[in-house]
C-alpha cells in the first residue's frame, strides 16, 4: 500500500501549481472559496461568518463574560444617569412652564 | 444478456414498481454488487421500506428467500438454529437443526430494531464472516444478500450498538413523496400489486458473476486516496477521541485543530468504511462506466450515516452532507497550499526548507500532520533533525 500511496501523491503533486526561478521551486497558492461555517467563535465575532456549532477555548469564553459584565456594568451606569438626566429635564421643563405662566 | 445488462434491468424493473427516492433505489442497487452484501432501509412507517427490500429480493431469487420479522419474541431457533430433540432423546446425540434463515441465500429483516439484543447478536458473526455458530457447531453461509429495514424512531425499537450497524454495508433513508408523487402511486396502485407482480430478474448465480466482475475493476489510485483521506479525516483526532469519555466538542476546547471536520465528529466511521466506499466505487464504475472523485462524496451518504455519531444529532444527514462538503473545500485548499507535492518531497528525502513550510501547514491539518510525524520519526534516527526541534514533540 505504500507504493499506492507514493502513486497517490505523486499524481496530486501535478495538481500542484507551481513557477520555477532558478534552482527555486514557488507554489502558486490559488484562492479557494471558504465555507461560511467555521467552528470558531472568534470567526463569528470578528468575521462575521455563518454557522450554529462553535467551539471555543475557555480562555476566550472567560473575556467574553468579563466584557459582558462590564458592559452591564457600563449599561446599568449609563441607565442611572438616563433617569437623573430625565428627572432634570423634568424639573426644567416645570420651571419653564411656571416661569412662563407667572411670568406673563 | 450481460451481468451488467441484468443488473441495470432489476433496478428498472424496481424502479417501475416504487415510486421516488430514486437514489435510495440506486444505493441498494450498488450494495448488492459486493459479497455478502447487507444493506439496511430506514425510513419513518410508511415509506415502502418492506416494499422496497421484498421487490430487490424477488427479482433476484424469486420467491425463494427467507423474511424474518423483528420482534422481541423472536427466539434464536428461528433466527438461527435450534437442536433436533428426538436425535438428542433417544440417541444423545445433538443434531443441529439450521433455520431456513440461515440456510436461504436471500435474506430479509423486516424491522430489525425489534430484534431482541441477544437474537441480534446471533447474526453479527454470520454478517461478517458468512458463517453461523450455534451448540459448537459451524454453518458456512458463504455468499447471501442480506437486506433489513427499520424505523429509527419506532417505540419499540431497541438500541443496538454500533457495531451491529457497522456491519450493515449500506443504509438508505427513505423519504415521503411529493404531490406528484402520490399521484403516480395511486395509479401504480391502480394497475397493479407492485410485490405481486416484480418479476426475477436475474438468478444470485448471476449476481455472483456479477460480483466477481466487480471485485476484478481497478481504480484510479486519485479515486482511493479520495477515499482514504476521507475517511482518515473523520477518524483522526489529536486528543484520543477513540479512548476518550469526554466527546467533541467539549474535548476540542483549546485544540488548534478545530478547523477540521474532526471537532463535528463524536464517533468517527471505522475502517469498514474504506472497504465498503471502495467496493461501491468499483461498483458504480462497473454498472456505470465511470466514477470520479465527487461520485466518492455521493456514495460515502450510503456508507457513513449508520456508522458514525455527530456532534449535532438533530438533523444527522443533513449535517453529514455539510461535512462532506466542507470535506471537499478542505482538499480544494491541501491542492491549493501543495500539500501533497511537499509530502511528495520529503518522502523521497529530508529537506530542511520543504520541511519548514510542511510543518507550518501541519499545524493546521492533522491527518497531514501524522503523516509528517511519521517521517520526522525516521529523521531523527537518521540524525537529520532533533527531537525537541520536531512537530510531533510540539503538538502531542
Amino acid at each position: 500500500m505504500e507504493g499506492y500511496f507514493a502513486e497517490y501523491l505523486r499524481k496530486q503533486s501535478k495538481k500542484t501549481a507551481r513557477r520555477r526561478r532558478g534552482k527555486a521551486v514557488f507554489i502558486v497558492e490559488q484562492e479557494v472559496e471558504k465555507s461560511s461555517v467555521p467552528s470558531e467563535l472568534i470567526d463569528r465575532l470578528l468575521l462575521d461568518s455563518e454557522g450554529d456549532v462553535y467551539i471555543v477555548e475557555k480562555g476566550v469564553a472567560e473575556g467574553l463574560i468579563a466584557r459582558i459584565r462590564s458592559l452591564e456594568e457600563e449599561n446599568a451606569k449609563l441607565r442611572r444617569i438616563n433617569t437623573i438626566l430625565q428627572v432634570v429635564v423634568a424639573v426644567l421643563l416645570l420651571l419653564t412652564i411656571l416661569l412662563w405662566a407667572f411670568g406673563r | 444478456m450481460g451481468y451488467r445488462k441484468l443488473v441495470a434491468k432489476l433496478r428498472e424493473e424496481v424502479e417501475k414498481r416504487f415510486v421516488g427516492n430514486r437514489e435510495a433505489i440506486k444505493g441498494v442497487t450498488l450494495g448488492l454488487l459486493s459479497e455478502r452484501s447487507t444493506i439496511l432501509i430506514r425510513g419513518p412507517r410508511g415509506r415502502g421500506k418492506s416494499t422496497l427490500m421484498l421487490l430487490f429480493l424477488k427479482g433476484i431469487f424469486g420467491d425463494d428467500y427467507v423474511v424474518i420479522s423483528g420482534a422481541s419474541e423472536v427466539k434464536r431457533g428461528e433466527v438461527v438454529a435450534r437442536l433436533h430433540l428426538p436425535s438428542l432423546e433417544k440417541e444423545g446425540v445433538e443434531r443441529v437443526v439450521w433455520s431456513a434463515f440461515v440456510k436461504a441465500k436471500g435474506k430479509g429483516i423486516d424491522e430489525v430494531n425489534r430484534l431482541n439484543p441477544y437474537t441480534a447478536a446471533n447474526i453479527y458473526h454470520m454478517l461478517q464472516f458468512g458463517e453461523v455458530w450455534a451448540y459448537g457447531k459451524r454453518y458456512l453461509t458463504r455468499d447471501f444478500v442480506l437486506i433489513a429495514n427499520e424505523n429509527p424512531g419506532d417505540p419499540t425499537t431497541f438500541t443496538h450498538p454500533p457495531p451491529f450497524y457497522d456491519r450493515f454495508d449500506v443504509s438508505v433513508y427513505l423519504r415521503s413523496l411529493s404531490l406528484s408523487e402520490k399521484f403516480e402511486l395511486q395509479k401504480l396502485l391502480e394497475k397493479t400489486s407492485p410485490v405481486d407482480d416484480m418479476p426475477q430478474v436475474l438468478s444470485f448465480e448471476d449476481l455472483k458473476e456479477a460480483r466477481e466482475e466487480v471485485a476484478e475493476v481497478e481504480l484510479d489510485v486519485e479515486i482511493m486516496g479520495t477515499i482514504n483521506v476521507l475517511v482518515r479525516d473523520l477518524q483522526a483526532c489529536v486528543r484520543g477521541r477513540d479512548y476518550s469519555p469526554i466527546k467533541p466538542p467539549a474535548l476540542c476546547e483549546g485544540c488548534h485543530f478545530v478547523r477540521g471536520v474532526c471537532s463535528a465528529i463524536k464517533e468517527g466511521p471505522s475502517e469498514r468504511a474504506t472497504v465498503v466506499l471502495t467496493n461501491l466505487a468499483k461498483a458504480k464504475a462497473w454498472l456505470e462506466g465511470k466514477v470520479d472523485v465527487s461520485d466518492i462524496y455521493e456514495l460515502a451518504l450510503l456508507v457513513l450515516p449508520h456508522r458514525m455519531e455527530l456532534v449535532r444529532e438533530g438533523l444527522p444527514l443533513a449535517e453529514l452532507r455539510e461535512i462532506l462538503r466542507r470535506e471537499e473545500e478542505i482538499n480544494r485548499e491541501r491542492e491549493s497550499r501543495g500539500q501533497w507535492f511537499l509530502l511528495d518531497k520529503l518522502l523521497k528525502g529530508f529537506k530542511a526548507d520543504v520541511y519548514r513550510l510542511a510543518r507550518e501547514i501541519a499545524m493546521e491539518d492533522l491527518v497531514f500532520a501524522e503523516e509528517l510525524i511519521k517521517l520526522e520519526g525516521k529523521w531523527v534516527k537518521e540524525g537529520a533533525i532533533k527531537p525537541e526541534e520536531t512537530l510531533g514533540f510540539e503538538i502531542l
